[in-house]
């Protein structure tokens, strides 16, 4: 219920959506094991954290900083999937770590 | 005439530091065969070191340096000033380094790798010379994407580093949201941007500023490979050639390390979140120390080894810090020497031979002596022996714990150090008093001279260790310098 005469604010509603945001976002990065899952967790705690700096009122500049970085972060991010499906056959996180096992078992590459 | 010239570049020096390598790596793209570019490389990272050592010099012993302030917000301090003549330094012995190894990955991506390296370097630099936040998080993610390229390319050999360079990715790009909302919450707490106002700042919210400086260490943290956060570390590095460990494993960690350092050194002296934050950089430290010791001991490959040793390296870095003290301060800058040094050696010294498991370090001292030297001299400083530069720092941070009553911060430097001498140990048992089982993979000729940085490091790891007069003095003057402006 909204009272007369109080101040109104979005703020603190903006800020607990963007912490979710990020938190949803970096527990899909870090868990999944599917490499392209992950990067689309990484893009949501970007955007989390992009929300995060309007909710504070951070300057514009720092709202581009932001975007320009999540950009680049999910171009590399792309190109880097693609790199190790072509390498490893696959982009599941586990496989790809067994495979580095088995690389490491029988020594360094000549 | 050239005086004039000379004091142009002096008060245009902080922009040019970020601007050379940039230009240098612009000029990469468009060089010809790799050894020409190599060469430009080297060209614009000796200019560069020369600006920064030339700056530091004037700064930290004038104290008072007027910039030139060209449309970039700059600002000069001790810990940023020391920290950038340090990378620069760094970054001129590792393109050097890598030049014998350039062929390992091959014609194209060895140039983009020389380009990638001068950005990591150029974003750091302007990390530790930004005046606001934004501009710090700016410069340090240009670094840690570049940083991330280099890794990825150089998958040539081994396709390793490229699963190394998606965990630098992920494990990076939540660190960047984390600084990011710090940031945030941070520049609303305490009303502005500019790092150099948050000591004297109103803070009028200091629960939320407090949050907000931890997760911009966090963030940072993630990138310094400091424990638990290192998980991208030794498998970017551990299998990957001299472009990633020397490029990564040195040069991006001790920028990452050096961002920390001045970050922290501001939000620490901010009166209102000073005691929060010391506290998170202590229990950080605290665990990097224990963790990357445990880890380097069980170790069988030396480029891990070496991550692991500059994880608890990175620790000690951490726990000088959150003393929040000059002397404090003085002994994270002495720590980030002695990890350049030993790493410059302990990686230099692996990529002459390309060696990569411990059991190719077997009787490494009768086919590679000098690069055995360097290894050796890295190995002493690591474990803190001595008459090192490794001893020096540790001391340091010994001395500034007692002094503030941390004995149990005095007591994991000195767990960190035994700890040393056990891989430090084993490293050299296998060089000298073991029979060779491989033979030299290195390259001979005229490219042995890029051993040169290696052997260089490990002569500064013991010079400075014998006649450190000249460092303690920049290094204090640096930190007073930081303490000052802040009081």
């Amino acid at each position: 219920m909204i009272t007369a005469g109080a101040p109104l604010s979005l703020e603190p509603t903006l800020a607990a959506f963007a912490c979710a945001l990020i938190v949803i976002g970096a527990a899909a990065a870090l868990v999944l094991t599917n490499a392209i899952k992950r990067l689309a967790g990484l893009v949501i705690a970007g955007f989390g954290a992009l929300a995060a700096l309007a909710a504070f009122g951070a300057p514009g500049g720092a709202l581009i900083a932001g975007v320009a970085v999540l950009f680049a972060q999910t171009a590399l991010g792309a190109a880097i999937v693609a790199r190790l499906q072509e390498s490893y056959g696959s982009v599941a996180a586990a496989e790809v770590d067994a495979a580095d096992a088995e690389d490491d078992a029988r020594g360094p590459a000549s | 005439m050239n005086g004039y010239y000379v004091e142009l570049v002096r008060a245009h020096a902080p922009l040019l530091m970020i601007a050379t390598p940039l230009v240098g790596a612009a000029l990469m793209l468009v060089s010809g065969p790799a050894r020409m570019s190599w060469l430009i490389a080297c060209a614009a990272a000796v200019i560069c070191a020369v600006i920064s050592i030339d700056f530091a010099a004037t700064v930290l012993t004038r104290l008072a340096q007027p910039i030139a302030q060209v449309g970039v917000a700059l600002f000069v301090d001790g810990i940023g000033t020391f920290s950038a003549a340090l990378l620069s330094l760094v970054l001129a012995l590792v393109v050097v380094a890598v030049g014998a190894t350039l062929k390992d990955a091959g014609a194209s991506p060895a140039l983009l790798s020389l380009a990638l390296m001068l950005a990591l370097a150029a974003g750091w630099i302007g990390a530790l010379m930004a005046r606001d936040l934004v501009a710090v998080f700016a410069g340090v993610e240009a670094a840690w994407l570049a940083a991330t390229g280099l890794t990825a390319i150089n998958a040539v050999r081994d396709r390793a580093p490229l699963n190394g360079a998606f965990r630098m990715l992920t494990l990076g790009g939540v660190g960047s949201a984390l600084m990011l909302l710090g940031i945030g919450m941070l520049g609303r707490a305490a009303g502005g941007l500019e790092i150099d106002a948050l000591p004297l700042a109103q803070i009028r919210m200091p629960n939320l500023a407090g949050a907000g400086a931890a997760l911009v260490v966090l963030g940072l943290a993630v990138k310094a490979g400091v424990a638990p956060l290192h998980a991208w570390s030794a498998v970017a590095i551990g299998r990957g050639g001299s472009m990633i460990s020397l490029g990564v494993g040195t040069l991006g960690i001790l920028g990452a390390l050096s961002v920390l350092t001045r970050f922290s050194a501001y939000a620490i002296t901010a009166p209102e979140i000073g005691a929060a934050i010391s506290a998170a950089l202590a229990s950080l430290g605290a665990v990097s120390v224990v963790v990357g010791a445990v880890q380097a001991v069980g170790s069988r490959n030396l480029l891990r080894l070496t991550v692991y040793a500059g994880v608890s390296q990175a620790g000690c870095v951490l726990l000088s810090v959150a003393l929040g003290s000059p002397a404090g301060f003085a002994a994270a800058l002495m720590q980030l020497v002695a990890f350049a040094a030993a790493a410059l050696a302990l990686y230099g010294g692996a990529a002459a031979g390309r060696v990569q498991s411990l059991d190719m370090l077997d009787g490494y001292a009768t086919r590679a002596p000098l690069a055995s030297a360097a290894i050796t001299a890295g190995a002493l400083s690591l474990m803190g022996a001595p008459l090192t530069i490794g001893f020096l720092g540790r001391w340091r941070l010994v001395e500034a714990g007692v002094g503030a009553g941390w004995w149990w911060a005095a007591g994991l430097v000195i767990i960190a150090s035994l700890a040393g001498v056990f891989y430090g140990g084993r490293l050299i048992e296998r060089m000298y008093f073991r029979r060779a089982n491989a033979t030299y993979a290195g390259e001979g000729g005229v490219w042995r001279v890029a051993l040169a940085p290696a052997l260089l490091a490990a002569i500064a790891a013991i010079a400075i260790g014998l006649a450190p007069g000249v460092l303690l003095s920049a290094a204090a003057a640096a930190s007073h310098m930081l303490t000052g402006l802040a009081a």
